[in-house]
């Protein structure tokens, strides 16, 4: 009985898999090089993470290395900027999800209630640009605009403030930092939020409009609820890289002056790691990273999933 | 509906294809097997990659394979990742016959090299060499030190190196606006104290920013030219037979509250930690400034001549004299090269099948010829002998399609970077450096290089244990000395904790442990 069961249950499952392919076959072919790239480039690399437990030498090879342990993961937890290292991405990070996520919301939101359509794709269009500029570009044009006689410092000087290398300065550089990430960032990261905007039925505004709700009304009852699944989604993914705070701007504007403020986990191990070739040190504080960047994410799913009903997984 | 999805499906299909040749593109170059062909593996100038394909359109190598048969497949790697495709190379342990690369760096040493099976140890076939061998003997007065250089701690020559011949090792000092000190009536600085004064003359005389530059040299550890005034290097230095690191000796103190004062006057750059060097290159074509703390001869002088040239005929920057601090003293800390370049040494691999032709290759390189090959070219192409001395013809110096002097001599020698055989030949540089102001400055800060060479710190291995222990220590170590020595000179962190500073280094940062293990290695090197 069991037996014909499980027998029935995989016929079906078969058939059920054969029309699903026979319905959307053109979509799998067109979704394989996205899986063999992950497969290639995110899965088969995992095993390389074993480098972390081993002293790795370029020219024993991955296996012949001998294994350590845990000699590295002790050496970084031990290691005298740990704590500030840890402290300032914990900061730069909470700074970045506090002002910068946000942002897009709000843009997404007042771009929704532009009426002028050409108004509207111009504003658009200039707040993606930023996004396409090359980080080298980006950071060389911040390091310009805001050094001595440079742009932004001019402009401060003429409003009664001092015209003076501000990416220097320990008292601001974490203010430039997360400040241009979201003037970089925030007309893309709207566009998520733009298409569910335009998913939100029309009729809910109507019924609101007629039962006597303002603009204001109708943004709090109406369009916020109708985008708050894509805001926790987004908030999670967000908390998933918490720790992720990118290297290639930070070692690219900070130096020996702001150490003390800018100095994050990469660019630590970007010194300690790529610049020293230690790759095993570099792949226990890589591995670290992941592992609690992992933590946050299946924490805030999990809560998400009790309070709000909505989860990634 | 049935048009787009053909379409979809051969774009998914070119995608596909693409993705296999990605996989599986650089693997086309492997040597033939001819007895007369050697693969090569070196690095490419960005600059000569704009105009040919490999060292084998250059008319130095043309001129070698004629003249010993032998044809050299050139294996280039994309400039800017030499460091990384030479990791990946010596991980596929799939070797061409010769790689040049800077074998001390190899993690653990030459020695270490020799002993993981990548390259071969030179001594049996130094028959093969005789030109190199009279080299590292007794040929030249340098022999000793190119010798030792040249080998592994156990003696064993390990490369074909890339040697310095000639006396003008500094190739950078400070440099200063002469015009504007004859117009201010002033004397060229010599002592700290003439600089202090000419600076604050230049202030009060409307230039904002008298001494711009980059000080970033301290992580770097690049010499420092005020800080040689007070008898110290701004890292590790040799002080006799001894092992010395720069902050730790007592002449740093006074540097940094020197650098820390005319910090606070406003003398130098307050930019001078963050400072990029288009920044410093409006400064001083502005006027802004018209003094640099590291005035290199190429890339500060020559450039900043060309330009104002035409549109200012009497603006004169030039390389001052070494700061000292007492009229007749010597600063012996100028900013030079090493007798021996750490970089673009050629090591014979285990690959190879033919060893004794390899080296006998190479060897061509250390002959008179080989000199005159590496600097000059080809007598009748890019010289000629003149009252017997090359000069370069005028296709070099004013090329017809306006190639620079630089592009004009890649194209036939290797002079204008480190190469493996004879760099820096005099009648090179006279005639390379196109400014009289050049070759005044380095003629001026000859007299620094002899002193210069005995504080030198040499070629040093570590063994693959030193090398563990000394890169655990050093980023650290990096990071502390720079942000802190920062922070003493603009004036955030007192100078009167600098004795804390010390202690700390001693204490947290294991300065004494690194320091023994670059005495064991020096120890070693000088017993060779």
């Amino acid at each position: 009985m069991a037996v014909s069961k499980t027998v029935t249950q995989k016929k079906s499952l078969m058939h059920t898999l054969g029309k699903e392919w026979q319905r959307n076959k053109y979509l799998y072919i067109l979704s394989i090089p996205i899986i063999v790239y992950f497969i290639m480039f995110k899965y088969v690399p995992m095993f390389g993470l074993t480098i972390a437990f081993k002293d790795y030498n370029i020219v024993k090879g991955l296996f012949a290395s001998e294994w350590v342990g845990l000699k590295y993961f002790k050496e970084f937890f031990t290691g005298i900027y740990f704590s500030r290292t840890l402290l300032n991405t914990l900061i730069i990070s909470a700074m970045n999800i506090v002002i910068g996520f946000p942002v897009p919301i709000i843009f997404a939101l007042m771009l929704n209630e532009i009426t002028n359509n050409k108004f509207k794709k111009v504003v658009q269009t200039a707040s993606y640009l930023p996004h396409f500029i090359s980080m080298v570009v980006i950071c060389g044009m911040i390091t310009d605009f805001f050094s001595t006689d440079g742009l932004i410092s001019v402009l401060i000087s003429k409003f009664g403030g001092e015209n003076m290398t501000y990416i220097g300065e320990k008292d601001y550089f974490r203010a430039i930092l997360v400040g241009t990430d979201v003037w970089q960032g925030f007309g893309w990261g709207s566009i998520i939020y733009l298409s569910a905007l335009s998913g939100i039925d029309e009729q809910l505004y109507e019924a609101a409009a007629i039962d006597g709700a303002g603009k204001w009304k109708q943004l709090l009852h109406v369009t916020l609820p109708g985008i708050a699944n894509t805001i926790i989604i987004m908030l999670i993914l967000r908390l998933g890289q918490v720790l992720a705070v990118g290297y290639e701007k930070i070692i690219l504007l900070y130096s020996p002056q702001t150490y003390e403020v800018a100095d994050v986990i990469s660019s630590y191990t970007y010194r300690m790691g790529i610049l020293n070739g230690k790759y095993s040190y570099s792949a226990a504080v890589g591995l670290f990273q992941s592992v609690v960047n992992l933590l946050f994410l299946v924490t805030t799913n999990k809560i998400s999933k009790k309070y709000t009903e909505t989860s990634l997984f | 509906m049935k048009k787009f999805r053909l379409t979809s499906l051969i774009c998914v299909g070119i995608l596909c294809v693409a993705v296999c040749f990605a996989g599986c593109s650089d693997k086309a170059a492997v040597s033939d097997g001819d007895a007369n062909t050697f693969t090569y593996w070196t690095s490419l100038p960005a600059s000569l990659a704009t105009h040919v394909q490999s060292y084998n359109e250059v008319a130095m190598y043309q001129y070698l394979e004629e003249k010993t048969g032998v044809h050299i497949e050139f294996i280039h790697p994309a400039a800017g990742q030499e460091n990384e495709q030479f990791n990946l190379l010596l991980a596929s342990r799939d070797f061409p016959d010769m790689i040049e690369h800077s074998w001390v760096s190899y993690s653990g040493g030459a020695q270490k090299a020799i002993d993981d099976g990548v390259i071969i140890a030179l001594d049996s076939y130094l028959d093969n060499a005789p030109n190199f061998k009279a080299t590292m003997t007794d040929k030249y007065e340098l022999s000793e030190i190119y010798r030792r250089n040249s080998t592994t701690d156990s003696g064993q020559y390990f490369g074909f190196t890339a040697l310095n011949t000639g006396n003008y090792r500094v190739f950078g000092g400070p440099a200063i606006r002469r015009d504007l000190l004859e117009k201010y009536n002033l004397e060229m600085p010599v002592t700290i104290d003439d600089w202090t004064n000419v600076l604050t003359t230049f202030k009060n005389n409307g230039i904002s920013t008298p001494m711009t530059g980059m000080i970033s040299a301290v992580s770097n550890g690049s010499e420092l030219p005020f800080a040689g005034a007070f008898g110290v290097a701004g890292r590790w230095y040799l002080d006799g037979d001894t092992v010395k690191y720069g902050p730790m000796e007592d002449g740093f103190k006074d540097y940094l509250a020197l650098m820390n004062k005319w910090y606070n006057e406003g003398l130098i750059d307050r930019d001078i930690a963050t400072n990029q060097q288009t920044l410093i290159d409006s400064k001083i074509v502005n006027g802004d400034s018209a003094a640099l703390v590291q005035g290199y001869l190429g890339s500060a002088l020559g450039r900043y001549l060309a330009q104002k040239e035409a549109e200012d005929p009497n603006w004169d920057l030039v390389g001052a004299d070494y700061p000292v601090l007492n009229a007749g003293d010597i600063n012996e800390f100028p900013t030079m090269e090493e007798d021996v370049r750490k970089t673009n040494t050629i090591a014979i691999t285990t690959a190879c099948k033919d060893p004794a032709k390899a080296v006998e290759w190479c060897d061509n390189l250390y002959s008179e010829e080989g000199l005159m090959l590496t600097n000059f070219g080809v007598e009748g192409k890019s010289y000629n002998m003149v009252d017997g001395k090359p000069v370069y013809v005028d296709e070099i110096l004013k090329n017809s399609e306006g190639l620079s002097i630089n592009e004009a001599l890649q194209l036939h020698t290797r002079a204008t970077s480190a190469a493996p055989g004879f760099n820096q030949a005099e009648e090179y540089l006279n005639q390379y450096y196109a400014y009289e102001q050049q070759r005044e400055s380095f003629k001026k800060w000859e007299a620094n290089t002899a002193p210069g060479r005995t504080h030198k710190m040499p070629n040093l291995f570590a063994t693959e244990e030193e090398r563990d222990i000394m890169t655990t220590i050093e980023a650290d170590l990096n990071t502390y000395v720079n942000e802190t020595l920062w922070n003493f000179i603009n004036g955030s962190e007192s100078l009167d904790n600098y004795d804390k500073f010390i202690e700390t280094l001693k204490n947290q940062f294991r300065i004494e442990e690194y320091q023994k293990i670059l005495q064991n290695q020096y120890n070693r090197y000088i017993s060779k």
